[in-house]
Order: C-alpha cells, then structure tokens, then sequence
C-alpha cells in the first residue's frame, strides 16, 4: 500500500513538475532569463548523458566537442545545401555517432587517464581542424545565417518549449537505459571488468555504445545550439568547455541522475555570476575542483545521502 | 636546413625528455598524473623573470633560487594535497588540474595578463657554413644531456634512486622491505620539479614567460608518459626523442598547427595499437 501511494505521489509530482516547467515561460518575460533557463537545461542535458558515458568508468573529455559535431554538421548541410531541419538533425546525430565510433575504436581500449587524456586529443585535434578549415567549417569566425528550425519558432519561448521537449525525453531515455539489463551490465564492467567478462560480456561493446549513446545525445544538442543560436564558432566548442562538465559532475555526485542536474542547476549560475570577475574565475575553479576532491569526494548529493543516512559505511567516490 | 632541423629537434627533445622524466617518475610512484607538472616548469621562468629582472640578481644565483623556491612549492603542495590521493587516477589528475589552475591563475593576476620576458646571456651565434644558430639554443642541449646523466645515475647507483625504483616496481613489496612510501613520495615529487624549474630557468632567456607556456611541454610530456610504459623511464626517453624530431621537422616543412595534429595523431594510434604503452610498463 505505501509503496504503491510513493510511486503514485512520485508519479504526480513529476506531472505537476512538468506543467510547472512548461508555464515557467508565462512568469519569466525578461529574454535574459530565458536564454538562461534554455542553456541551463542544454547543460542539464549534456551533464546527464555524460554521466551516462561514465556508468562505464570512462570520462570523456570530448563532450562538448561531441556537441560541436552535431552542430557544425547540422549548420553546414542547412546553410550551404539548404536541407530543411527534420532532415539535417538526424544526419547530425548520425554523423556524431559515427566520428564516436571512430574515436572509440580507437581508444575505448584504454583506462582511466588515458582515456580521458586521449580524448582530450581528439577535442583539440577537431578544435583545429574547424578553426584551420574554411572549407566548410568557415574558420575562426565560424558558421552564420543557420535557419530557425521552423517558421514559427520566432520568440525565446517556443526554443525553451522545444529544448524542455528535448530535456524530458532524454532524462526518461537515459534513466530506463540505465535501469534496464544494459545499464546494469555497463555497472558491472565498471565495477569488475574481468568477472564481467569472465561471464560472457563482451566488455569492449558495453563501453563503446556507452560512448556512442552518450556522444548522439550532446549531437542532438549541439544541432538545437546551432538552430538556436543562428551561429556557431569553433570558440563555443572550446576544450576548456568540456572542464566545466566535469566540475559540475563532481559537485552534483554520479550516484543518480539528480547529482549531474543538481550540480548543474547550482553552476551555471554562479558561473553566470562570476563571469564579470575573469581574474579571479580560474583561481576559484581551481581551488573549489581540490575542494571538491579532497573534501565532498561524493560530491552535494552524497553529502545530503551521507546526511539522510548517518553511519552509512562505503561511501563512493563520484570520481571512480 | 636540414642540419638546422636536426638541431632544433634535439633542442625540443632534450627539453621534453627533462619535463617528461620528472613527470614519469612521479607518475610511476605516487600514481599520480601530475598536470601541473607544467606549472612548475612555468613557475622556474617566473621566478628567474622575478629574481633575476625585478630584484636584479645575475642570471645564474637567480636560476638557483628559482629552483630551489620551486622544489619547495612542490614539495608542499605533495605534503598537502597529493598524498592522501595517491594511488587515485582520475580524482589526482582532476585535483592538480585544479592546482595548475590555481597557480596560473596567480601568474596572470601578477603578470597583469601581459607575457614578459627576460634578455639573452648568451649573445653569441654558432655559424657553421650557411646556417646560423644561437648558442643560447644550442647550450641547452649539453645541460640537458648533464641533467639526464645526473638523473639516470640518481635512479641507478644511488640508495635513494634505487628506492623511488623498487617503488615504482611494486609499492607494497617496497613496504615490506621497510621503505617508506612517504619519504619516497616527497624526494621523487622534489626530483621531478627541481628538473622541471631547472627546464624553466634553462627557456626563460628564449620564449616569452606567460601563464600557460607549461601546455606545450606538458602535452608532449604526457603523450610521453603514456606511450612510454608506466613508470619505464627508457620507453619514455624514446617517445620524447620521436616527439621532438617530429615536430621539428613538421614545423619547419609543413606548420607548427600541423606538428600538435601529427603529436595527437600519433598518440591517438599508438594507444589503439597498445593501450598500455608501446614499450612495456608496470602493472597499474
């Protein structure tokens, strides 16, 4: 009986939740604000497919070069060949998924830093190939002129309606995926590689479609930034970017989907904020990055599980 | 020309090689991957700039303090920060970036944004034939070659470089046996910066001194570390002489965007050919 009013309450709020989330644009009229609340949940869903890339124990460092993928193809084929946008979005995608591929082929192989090291290569090898390339990256000043995604998207409203869309159904995507066989098994990897293999998992695959599945995700993104934005340069893609979803990781905690969107919802802003003091922006990343380390390892939510739950032994770390 | 290249590639291997050996022996004892390895080969211009331009000291007591300062810095920052994240990957590597950040954020706040520099010693130029070279570029390469010497018998014949190796085979062993990790941890952490300033203090007559000069020795230092083995000090030797005549020769034929592609190209291949390393490294 309790536990079937707890998924019912659960079930409710997350309804009311999301007609809360869709009237928000009644409230907010500034275009500021809006444009706030549209990056806030791009990064919401950036961070959450990201974490899903770590379910696997590797943290990419090509995320948002992933995103830059999908958005250059996206904005080349609507630009330059006038494709209309239900068709450039999922080439977008594909076309992510496929350079993913690549790259994993590659390196999926390797551990920890290696990984993360060796897509951090791979961000800067793409960084300077689009700032370098004319043809058709259009250089360091980028890509201008990409469509709206339809006629009618001509206020910062329907873009939040549509990046709300977006947001819901990859948080719901991503939360079954990992609750199903397959997420489970990406757990096991990560815990035990060698007693998952021992069992039949071909451990090799489980990683490199957690990579792919993560990397289609931050395309998708990447096309709604181009189409949003109008106009897209290699500086927006930068691999310092890619810094601050690791941060946001870390602060929020990779036990549950809810750390990444915590930790996104309380950084963004402050980086907002801090944006008017660029002396001091990188001292303070810094110092709060050991903080974080060294003293909240499990990052905001495993101190509200550690304070829910007091004298719980084996704590994890977010960074594994 | 071609002389001229091969000069330039042992010129930027000899530098490699000291910044990546301290960063292997780190490394290979604390389990550490010490990005701001860079900022203390940074901080050893910074202070040669510091000692040697604003309070007027010579070249030579100002690249000896400076050294010394650094190792200090180091030291410390061991004592507090990397000791109790030895052994975890990606949480020590995140935490250094975080102290690379930290300390770059200094120097730019002291440096006003602004890159300085620091006058020649050396003003003289080695002609042979039809190619010229300054010898403030070529001195380098023999106190590098001093340096290296210095190391390898450090790690070979003596008790200390001998312990920081058993450490670096096997840890729990080495405990056994009595060594202490902790002792072992700090002289290693002091080694690998006194070689990294020691690389500062040698380019800071050469290249402009501005925050982020550690990224480009530091990529190539790592590429370096990865592909050489863990903890195996020849195998990274090897990478960064590959690396240094490498972007030798592509910088001066083809373009210097060109050399960090062909550096990340050959370390995105060589991990999907060996993942561990090209040469054999110890067990993680």
């Amino acid at each position: 009986m309790n536990m079937i009013e707890g998924r019912f309450s659960a079930k409710l709020s997350m309804a009311i939740g999301t007609i809360c989330l869709f009237s928000l644009m009644f409230i907010i009229q500034s275009a500021y604000l809006r444009h706030m609340m549209i990056v806030l949940l791009m990064t919401i869903t950036l961070a959450v497919s990201y974490r899903f890339i770590t379910l696997s124990g590797q943290w990419t460092f090509a995320h948002y070069t992933m995103m830059g993928v999908g958005a250059y193809t996206s904005a080349i084929l609507s630009t330059k060949m006038g494709y209309p946008v239900w068709m450039t979005w999922p080439t977008g995608i594909v076309i992510t998924c496929i350079t993913a591929c690549l790259l994993g082929l590659l390196i999926v192989r390797t551990r920890h830093v290696y990984f993360f090291f060796a897509t951090w290569a791979f961000a800067y090898v793409v960084e300077i190939t689009w700032k370098k390339l004319w043809f058709p990256f259009g250089g360091f000043d980028g890509i201008r002129g990409i469509p709206r995604p339809g006629s009618w998207f001509n206020s910062e409203a329907h873009f939040y309606y549509l990046i709300l869309a977006i947001t819901l159904a990859s948080l719901a995507v991503l939360y079954t995926l990992e609750k199903s066989r397959f997420g489970r098994t990406l757990m096991c990897i990560n815990e035990n590689e060698d007693l998952a293999r021992s069992i039949g998992f071909n451990a090799f695959k489980f990683r490199m479609l957690a990579f792919v599945i993560g990397s289609a995700f931050s395309g998708l993104i990447g096309c709604f930034y181009a189409h949003y934005a109008g106009f897209i340069a290699p500086a927006d893609f930068d691999w310092m970017l890619n810094w601050f979803i690791v941060i946001y990781l870390i602060s929020g905690g990779t036990r549950t989907v809810l750390g990444p969107i915590i930790g996104t919802l309380i950084f963004v802003p402050v980086m907002q904020i801090l944006a008017a003091y660029q002396n001091f922006i990188s001292i303070g990343m810094g110092l709060y990055t050991i903080f974080i380390i060294m003293i909240a390892s499990d990052g905001i939510e495993g101190l509200i599980s550690r304070f829910r739950h007091p004298g719980e032994v084996g704590v994890s770390r977010a960074l594994r | 020309m071609f002389f001229q290249v091969l000069i330039n590639g042992l010129f930027l291997t000899s530098i490699f090689s000291i910044v990546a050996l301290g960063f292997a022996i780190v490394y290979g004892i604390a389990r550490i991957m010490n990005w701001a390895h860079g900022e203390f080969y940074m901080l050893g211009a910074v202070g040669v700039w510091l000692f040697g331009k604003q309070l007027g000291l010579p070249y030579i007591p100002a690249a000896l303090i400076s050294i010394v300062v650094v190792t200090l810095i180091a030291v410390g920052i061991e004592r507090a920060m990397f000791r109790p994240l030895r052994g975890l990957h990606l949480p020590g590597f995140v935490a250094s970036y975080g102290l690379s950040l930290v300390l770059q954020g200094f120097v730019f706040m002291a440096f006003r944004g602004h890159p300085e520099s620091f006058p020649k010693v050396i003003n003289d130029v080695l002609t042979i034939g039809t190619f010229n070279i300054g010898w403030q570029r070529v001195i380098i390469i023999p106190l590098a070659g001093l340096c290296l010497v210095f190391v390898f018998w450090f790690m070979n014949r003596t008790k200390y470089g001998i312990a920081i190796r058993a450490g670096i085979q096997d840890s729990q062993a080495a405990r056994l046996y009595g060594l202490r990790m902790n002792t072992l941890c700090t002289a290693a952490m002091a080694l690998a910066s006194g070689m990294a300033a020691f690389a500062g203090v040698m380019l800071a007559p050469l290249f402009a001194i501005q925050p982020d000069m550690g990224l480009f020795v530091m990529w190539n230092a790592w590429i370096a570390v990865c592909l050489g083995g863990r903890g195996n000090l020849r195998g990274c030797l090897m990478v960064t002489a590959i690396l240094g005549f490498m972007t030798s020769f592509i910088e001066t034929y083809i373009g210097s965007y060109f050399s960090l592609i062909a550096a990340a190209a050959f370390f995105l291949f060589g991990l999907a050919v060996r993942p561990r390393g090209l040469w054999k490294g110890m067990e993680a």
